[in-house]
């Protein structure tokens, strides 16, 4: 009985002064899950009332996380769904790091978003079509990955994206050229040896098969 | 007779063979059928159930791993805790093992329903299938083991509502359900569970009001409801509970106020009803409840004062009221809860002086008290020596800071910002060796900043902006080399940027902006590799910008705007790949601007405007993202403005004040002749430069002295004041 006393004491304690402050929350998963052995995330103290006075992150005047500066940072392990939950995110910046897996889809969720840097890291999957949904973004770097699959033709209604670099990966498919593709160039996209070469118009040929 | 003894033996030896061997009646089936339910487990990698096999002595398993016989031989416990078994209950024997009065298999593997045949366990007194992966609703047969005593079913994905006929479970002491996705409300029937005395049902979805019932079981002694849904009032009936010690339920609905009635657990340790809507005042009654160690009542819409009555919980030790609506003063009888360690009171509307009553806590670590409306001067606060965090910025709070707060070494964290704290800032604070995070921002505090910040060698963010500071920064700043965040600006601070401050390899953020300090920018502040933000503007800061700097490939921000810098743009700034903002504005920069800021590919507003750039503007400008905000004005630029999107939608305002620009904008002329292309310095301009520059040269330092007459003059009076 002592045990289950203790248990729960401790559970209690560290349940303390976190008061529904979501954003804190997000960052907070994503430090767990990754590896820092710099521990440059040693200030994230989640028992703090909002993470706007923790190291890499920067808040507006309302307390609201504006901006993640994480680049060249030797974190490892995987990027965690819980980010898309930022709302007023404006710069993910998460370059030039050792990160794994997939870009989760609810990045898409982030609305204010103008910048997202995974360049030069490790991350698989494909690029999520949701990300589509990032009406204000401007910047989209995830060249040096090994990412696969299509180019999302989705993303070229991104009608604010000026710089866009997916080279050096291993995406397949088609390069978009409507929209706002119709201005970048084959530096954009080089380094892809299964990228196929711009979509021609006109030409109703949708490969199947060869590009997953 | 005796002719026949040896017969009647021979007759009689089959039946003894009979007797000897036959196993005992009760085991032989049992182990058979503990036996079928082992054939259904997927292999694992687990030596532990070898000894699960068919009997060849006896029949009974009651030597076998995690079984265990009452006297007569009948299975009656099992424990499997921890065992790797990967199986479902649906070939449990609940038929075959009538004496079973114990079942746990806390960790393992087990998965599937639980099957409405655990009924027939009539004699089970304890249950425990926690962390497994068991799915679907609780049978409502479970209402038939009526010895049952313990039923953990804890850190499973069980779903559904609790069935009412646990209510059927007279006998039921300890009941977890915690951590799994039940739902629905509490079954009003838990009011018959008499001998209820734990009763965990954390980490649900569960919904509904609380039923008042529950106010009859006064057995109870913990109730963790915590991280649900409820709804409605909390019950008044609870106040019957006289052995409860422990009442969570954090994280929930309820509405409605605190009845007072609990002031009248007399047991009660540990009381959370943080994060829900409660409303009304925090009742007077609750300091009767004298076994209080931790009050949590934070994030709800309470209003009202602090009761003084809190002042009789003598073993409080943990006092939260953060995040709600209180008004008024902090009653002087909590200066009597010296047990007091924690005490959060942050973001209301508590008002008046912080009473000096609060000095004779001796144990306080934490003291938070930030976002309220307190005002008159601090009182002694550390006299302890133990406090941690000290949290009192967004108050009226002004009057100088105690001496017990000055020798507080103990200090990690604390902040005053946001106040009328007044006094010299060299006398109120003194070396902390632990603290890591002092934020003084937005005081009236005056004098200089003296050499004991250099020594809380801790020290990761020091904020001091918005105060009166005055004197210049202490080459002994140089020794805080923990040090990420610093920031001193908006003060009179005068003199040179120590060279020292180089050393400081982890700054992030350098903020020293709106000050009078002058000289040069030390080269030192070149080799910072990490600095995500670096403003200097709005100083009298001299000389060229370093030819290194800044190193930081990571810079967002760069301001060094209303200065009197001088010379040229250094070529390493196409360095910046991350840089967001970059203002030189109301300098005195010469020179061209340099071809490589068209590398700055992450720009978004770029302000060169005031200063005597001249030349071209750069071919590589086409390269800067679209979206940019350029501001090139009241320079001696000349020639055509470059193509592209930076350009596009600029206004002449941006523009004007220039040598000769031309270009297709509204305002400005439009080129006379073909462009002249405008890439790196051609060899055709050299020559242009050769001429024009004395000539520029002697414009501008006659221009230079109008614009700026202050410049010389403010120099040399700066040396006299700021020697140090």
């Amino acid at each position: 009985m002592a045990l289950w006393v203790l248990f729960h004491l401790l559970l209690f304690l560290v349940l303390k002064p976190t008061d529904a402050n979501l954003e804190g929350d997000a960052l907070f998963a994503l430090r767990r899950e990754v590896h820092d052995p710099n521990n440059i995330l040693q200030s994230w103290d989640p028992t703090l009332v909002d993470p706007c006075t923790w190291f890499h992150v920067t808040c507006d005047s309302q307390n609201r996380v504006t901006r993640l500066d994480l680049g060249n940072a030797k974190l490892s392990g995987k990027l965690v769904p819980d980010l898309g939950k930022l709302e007023r995110l404006e710069y993910l910046e998460l370059y030039m790091n050792n990160l794994v897996g997939p870009i989760p889809a609810e990045l898409g969720n982030l609305k204010s978003l103008v910048s997202l840097d995974l360049y030069h890291n490790n991350l698989t999957g494909s690029i999520p079509p949701s990300l589509s949904n990032l009406s204000n973004l401007r910047f989209l770097r995830l060249n040096r990955n090994r990412l696969t699959g299509r180019i999302p033709r989705e993303l070229t209604k991104l009608g604010n994206l000026k710089i866009l670099d997916v080279s050096n990966n291993d995406l397949c498919g088609t390069i978009p050229s409507t929209g706002s593709f119709s201005k970048f160039t084959e530096d954009s996209f080089k380094n892809n040896s299964r990228l196929e070469g711009p979509e021609l118009m006109g030409f109703v040929r949708y490969n199947v098969g060869r590009c997953n | 007779m005796l002719k026949y003894p040896i017969f009647t033996f021979f007759l009689f030896l089959p039946f003894l063979f009979f007797v000897c061997l036959k196993p005992a009646s009760a085991s032989f089936p049992e182990a058979n059928a503990l036996l079928i339910w082992k054939a259904t487990f997927k292999k694992e990698n687990n030596s532990i159930l070898t000894s699960w096999t068919h009997p060849k002595a006896s029949g009974s398993p009651c030597n076998w791993f995690g079984v265990f016989c009452s006297i007569d031989g009948s299975v009656n416990s099992l424990n499997l805790t921890n065992a790797n078994i990967n199986a479902t209950f649906y070939k449990f024997p609940f038929s075959s093992l009538p004496n079973l009065a114990s079942i746990d298999f806390f960790i393992n593997r087990l998965f599937g329903t639980i099957p409405p045949q655990i009924g027939k366990l009539s004699k089970l007194v304890y249950l425990d299938i926690s962390k497994n992966q068991l799915t679907g609703t609780i049978p409502s047969e479970i209402g038939r083991l009526t010895s049952l005593r313990t039923l953990h079913l804890v850190e499973n994905q069980f779903n559904g509502s609790i069935p009412s006929e646990i209510g059927q479970l007279v006998s039921l002491s300890e009941l977890a359900l915690y951590s799994n996705k039940f739902d629905g409300s509490i079954p009003v029937s838990f009011g018959n569970l008499r001998n209820l005395t734990f009763l965990y049902l954390y980490n649900n979805s569960l919904s509904g009001f609380m039923p008042p019932e529950m106010g009859n079981l006064i057995n109870l002694v913990e109730v963790f409801m915590y991280t649900n849904m409820l709804t409605g009032p909390i019950p008044p009936t609870l106040g019957n509970l006289n052995k409860l010690q422990i009442l969570d339920l954090f994280e929930n609905q309820l509405s409605g106020s605190i009845p007072p009635e609990l002031g009248k657990l007399k047991s009660l340790e540990i009381l959370s009803l943080a994060n829900n809507n409660l409303t009304g005042l925090i009742p007077a009654s609750l300091g009767e409840a004298t076994g209080l160690i931790t009050l949590h009542l934070y994030a709800n819409n309470l209003s009202g004062p602090i009761p003084r009555e809190l002042g009789n919980l003598k073993s409080l030790s943990d006092l939260e009221l953060s995040e709600n609506k209180l008004t008024g003063p902090i009653p002087a009888s909590l200066g009597d809860l010296s047990n007091l360690e924690y005490v959060f009171l942050r973001q209301n509307q508590l008002s008046g002086p912080i009473p000096s009553e609060l000095g004779k806590l001796k144990k306080l670590v934490f003291l938070e008290m930030d976002e309220n409306q307190f005002s008159g001067h601090l009182p002694e606060l550390c006299s302890g020596g133990l406090i941690k965090r000290f949290t009192l910025s967004n108050n009226r709070l002004s009057g100088p800071i105690p001496e017990s707060l000055k020798t507080c070494s103990s200090l990690t964290r604390a902040r005053f910002d946001h106040n009328k704290f007044s006094g010299n800032l060299s006398k109120e604070f003194g070396v902390y060796p632990n603290l890591t995070f002092m934020d003084l921002s937005d005081n009236k505090f005056y004098g200089e900043l003296s050499d004991n910040w250099g020594s809380s060698k801790r020290l990761e963010t020091l904020k001091i902006a918005k105060n009166n500071l005055s004197g210049s920064i202490p080459p002994d700043f140089g020794n805080l080399n923990q040090i990420q965040i610093l920031n001193l600006s908006s003060n009179q601070l005068c003199g040179g940027i120590p060279k020292e401050i180089g050393k400081l390899v982890l700054l992030l953020k350098i903020d020293l902006n709106d000050n009078r300090l002058s000289g040069n920018i030390p080269h030192e502040l070149g080799s910072f590799s990490s600095l995500n933000y670096l403003d200097l503007s709005r100083n009298r800061l001299t000389g060229p910008i370093p030819k290194n700097f800044p190193n930081s490939e990571q810079l967002f921000h760069l301001n060094l705007s209303y200065n009197f810098l001088s010379q040229t743009i250094p070529v390493q700034i196409g360095k910046l790949t991350h840089l967001a903002a970059l203002d030189m504005s109301s300098n005195s920069l010469t020179g061209e601007i340099p071809y490589e800021i068209g590398f700055l590919s992450s720009l978004g507003m770029l302000n060169l405007s005031h200063n005597r750039l001249s030349g071209f503007i750069p071919e590589s400008f086409q390269k800067l993202p679209g979206s940019v905000d350029i501001d090139i004005s009241y320079n001696e630029l000349e020639g055509h403005i470059p193509n592209g999107k930076p350009f596009q939608n600029v206004s002449i305002e941006k523009l004007r004040g220039n040598k000769g620009l031309c270009g297709n904008i509204a305002g400005l002329q439009p080129c006379k002749v073909p462009p002249i292309k405008n890439h790196k310095i051609g060899k055709g301009h050299k020559l242009i430069l050769i001429v024009a520059i004395p000539l520029i040269g002697g414009t501008s330092t006659s221009i230079c002295t109008r614009w700026h007459p202050d410049h010389v003059r403010t120099q040399k009076e700066e040396f006299k004041r700021c020697r140090r």
